[in-house]
C-alpha cells in the first residue's frame, strides 16, 4: 500500500460523496438532517450523479467517459450545492453515544483497510463487475462494442451498470494503471453510507439511543465487513442495500411531500441502475408506498415513481442492444406453476439450507436469533403500520431469492451464494423494525422514550 | 424482567461483536503495517505467488490491448474467470469445440493468442497459433490495419 494509492481511494470517495452532498441541499427533508445522516444519504445521491449521469450522457449523447465528462458530472453539484446551502441542525451527543460512534468507525476501519491493501480477490468482482468496468473504460462509452457483440466472452452482459461507471469515473479520475485498483474504497464506503441511513431510519423510528444500540448491532456483523457482497468486496450488493433502504426510510417515514417524494425516487433509480434486484426492490417499495397514498398526496407518490421510471426506461434503451449470453435469466424461465410448484417441492431442500445460512455464527455472530427475540417479545410495535410496512419490505429479497431457488437448476450452490447477500439486502428495514421492537421493549425505560411520529 | 433480559442478551452481543470488529480490524491494520509502502504490483505479488504474477505480466507483454485471445481452462473450473480479469482490458472469446456458429469460427481462425487457465495462483499457458482468414471470411476487424 503506498501513499499514492490511499489518497487516490479515498480521492475515489470524496469524487462520489461531494456530488451527493451538493444535491442533498435540493431535498428538504434531507438537507436539514445533521451532517452524519446527510453523508449517508450524500453518499449514494452522489453514485446516482455521478454513475447516472454518465451513463445517460455515454447512452443518449455520446459522452465519452473520459475525465472531462466525469469532473464536470462530479463538480457541478459540488459546488450548486455550496451556493445553496441552508442552516445545519446541530445535536448534542452524550459519552456513551460518542463511545457507540467511535467504535463503529473503529470496525468500519478494518474492511476499509482489507480494501485498501489487498487485490480484489472476491469471485462476483473479478467475474463481472470490475471486468465491466474495465471494458466500458478501455473504449470510452457505456454502449461498447464488446457488450453488444455476442462473440466476446462477457459474464451477465446486461447488468446495470451503475457501479462499474462509478469505478470507471474514479479509474479515470486518478489515472490508475494496470494493476491499480483505486476503486476499492468506494465499496468499502457504502457500509458507514449503509449504517449512517439506517441510524437516520430508526432515529425516526424508534428515537436516538435505540436507533445507537441497532446501528451497533448491525455493523458487528462480519459479513456485511468481510463476506461476499461485503465492504471488502466489488459486489454491488452492499449499495443496493444502502438505495433500497433510504427509499423506505423517505417515503415510509417521512412526511408526503413532493421533495421526500423525489429524494426517494432517486434511491429507487439507484436501486434499478445498480442489479438486476433493483427493479424488483423498487417495485415493492412502491407498492407499500401506495399504502399510504391519498388523494391530496398523489404529487408526493409521482415525484417517487418518475426517477424510477425514467432509470428503468434508460437501462431498457441500454440492454435492448446487448445480446444476453452467459446468465442464468430467471426471468425467461420463470413461470407462475413452476414457480409455486418449485417453492413447496423443494421445501425440504430450501429450508435446511436457509436455516443454516442464517444462522452462520461466522457472517452473523447470531444477530439473526436475537433480532427474532426482540420481535416476538416486542411485538406490540407491528402494530404501528410504519413497521409493519417495514418488515415487509425487508423480507421482498427473502422472497426473491425463494423465488429464484424454486426454478434454479443448482438450487444449493445458488443458496450458498446468495442467500446471505438477500438478507443484507433487506437489512435497513428489518433492523429498523427491531428498533421498533426493541424501543418497545424498553419504552418504560426513561431514557427510551418514543420518538414523535412522522407517520401520518 | 423481561426488558431486562432483553437488555443482557443485546449486551452480550454487543460485546461479542465489538470484541469481533476490533480485532478484525486491528488484524487488517497489522496486515497494513507489515505492507506499507508496497506497490500494487509488489502486494499482488505477495498474495498470488510470483509465479502467477510473472506470468500475467508475460502475457501482458505478448498479447496488445486492443487484440483478443482465445480462451481455454484445463480442470479446474472457474480459474478462466482469474486469468481473464488479470489480462483485461484485453477481450477474451471462450476457446469452446466446436464453435457455436459460423461467424464464430471465422473470427477464431484469425485470433493470434491461446490462454490456457491451469489452476489457481498457478501459471497460466500461452500458445501463438497461425492466423488465417479463412475463405469466405471477412478479415477480422482487429486485423483490419495489417
Amino acid at each position: 500500500m503506498t501513499l499514492e494509492a490511499v489518497a487516490a481511494n479515498l480521492g475515489g470517495v470524496a469524487l462520489v460523496a461531494l456530488p451527493g452532498l451538493g444535491l442533498v441541499e435540493l431535498f428538504a427533508p434531507l438537507r436539514r438532517l445533521p451532517f452524519p445522516s446527510r453523508l449517508g444519504y450524500s453518499y449514494l445521491l452522489g453514485l446516482l450523479t455521478l454513475g447516472g449521469a454518465l451513463f445517460a450522457g455515454s447512452h443518449l449523447f455520446g459522452v465519452p467517459l473520459r475525465r472531462p465528462a466525469i469532473l464536470a458530472v462530479a463538480l457541478v453539484p459540488a459546488v450548486l450545492g455550496l451556493i445553496r446551502r441552508h442552516p445545519r441542525v446541530h445535536s448534542r451527543s452524550s459519552r456513551w453515544q460518542l463511545a457507540a460512534v467511535l467504535c463503529i468507525a473503529a470496525i468500519c476501519l478494518g474492511p476499509l483497510t482489507s480494501a485498501l491493501t489487498a487485490p480484489l480477490g472476491d469471485w462476483d468482482g473479478r467475474m463481472t463487475w470490475s471486468p465491466l468496468a474495465a471494458y466500458l473504460r478501455a473504449e470510452g462509452t457505456v454502449d461498447a462494442s464488446v457488450l453488444q457483440e455476442d462473440h466476446w466472452w462477457i459474464v451477465h452482459p446486461r447488468y446495470p451498470p451503475l457501479l462499474p461507471l462509478a469505478q470507471v469515473a474514479v479509474q479515470e479520475t486518478f489515472g490508475a494503471g494496470e494493476d491499480d485498483q483505486y476503486y476499492r474504497a468506494l465499496y468499502a464506503a457504502f457500509l458507514p453510507a449503509l449504517l449512517l441511513v439506517l441510524y437516520d431510519g430508526s432515529r425516526r423510528a424508534a428515537g436516538t439511543r435505540t436507533a445507537i444500540l441497532t446501528t451497533s448491532s448491525v455493523a458487528v456483523l462480519p459479513f456485511l465487513s468481510y463476506g461476499a457482497g461485503g465492504a471488502t468486496s466489488a459486489y454491488s450488493d452492499l449499495p443496493l442495500a444502502g438505495f433500497y433502504g433510504a427509499a423506505l426510510v423517505l417515503l415510509l417515514l417521512e412526511r408526503r411531500r413532493p421533495s421526500a417524494g423525489l429524494a426517494a425516487g432517486c434511491m429507487l433509480a439507484g436501486a434499478i441502475l445498480t442489479k438486476n434486484e433493483g427493479a424488483l426492490l423498487a417495485i415493492a417499495a412502491l407498492i407499500l408506498a401506495s399504502l399510504r397514498l391519498d388523494r391530496r398526496h398523489s404529487s408526493w407518490f409521482a415525484c417517487a415513481a418518475g426517477p424510477a421510471l425514467a432509470a428503468f426506461a434508460l437501462l431498457t434503451s441500454w440492454r435492448a442492444a446487448i445480446p444476453n449470453r452467459q446468465d442464468e435469466d430467471y426471468f425467461a424461465v420463470l413461470s407462475l406453476p413452476e414457480l409455486l410448484h418449485g417453492a413447496f417441492a423443494r421445501l425440504p431442500v430450501i429450508v435446511p439450507e436457509i436455516l443454516r445460512w442464517t444462522f452462520r455464527w461466522s457472517s452473523w455472530l447470531g444477530f439473526w436469533i436475537l433480532f427474532l427475540v426482540i420481535l416476538i417479545a416486542g411485538w406490540r410495535a407491528l402494530r404501528r403500520p410504519d413497521a409493519r410496512l417495514l418488515l415487509l419490505a425487508g423480507l421482498v429479497p427473502a422472497a426473491i431469492g425463494w423465488a429464484a431457488y424454486a426454478v434454479s437448476t443448482r438450487v444449493e450452490g445458488l443458496m450458498g451464494e446468495t442467500w446471505d447477500r438477500f438478507l443484507l439486502q433487506g437489512m435497513i428495514p428489518l433492523a429498523i423494525t427491531f428498533a421498533c421492537a426493541l424501543q418497545k421493549i424498553l419504552a418504560h425505560r426513561v431514557d427510551f422514550a418514543p420518538p414523535r411520529s412522522t407517520y401520518e | 424482567m423481561r426488558s431486562r433480559v432483553i437488555f443482557g442478551l443485546l449486551a452480550v452481543y454487543l460485546a461479542i461483536g465489538v470484541a469481533v470488529g476490533l480485532r478484525n480490524t486491528a488484524l487488517r491494520l497489522r496486515s497494513a503495517a507489515r505492507s506499507a509502502g508496497l506497490s500494487a504490483g509488489e502486494m499482488r505479488t505477495r498474495i498470488l505467488g510470483a509465479e502467477y504474477v510473472t506470468a500475467i505480466e508475460r502475457l501482458r507483454s505478448m498479447i496488445p490491448v486492443d487484440e483478443p485471445y482465445l480462451l481455454r481452462e484445463m480442470e479446474e473450473p472457474g480459474v478462466i474467470l482469474w486469468t481473464r480479469f488479470d489480462l483485461l482490458p484485453r477481450r477474451a472469446i471462450l476457446d469452446i469445440e466446436p464453435p457455436p456458429d459460423a461467424r464464430s469460427a471465422c473470427l477464431r481462425a484469425q485470433v493470434r493468442w491461446l490462454v490456457v487457465a491451469t489452476a489457481t495462483r498457478q501459471a497460466p499457458l500461452i500458445y501463438e497459433r497461425p492466423v488465417t482468414v479463412p475463405s469466405g471470411c471477412p478479415p477480422a476487424p482487429w486485423r483490419r490495419g495489417e
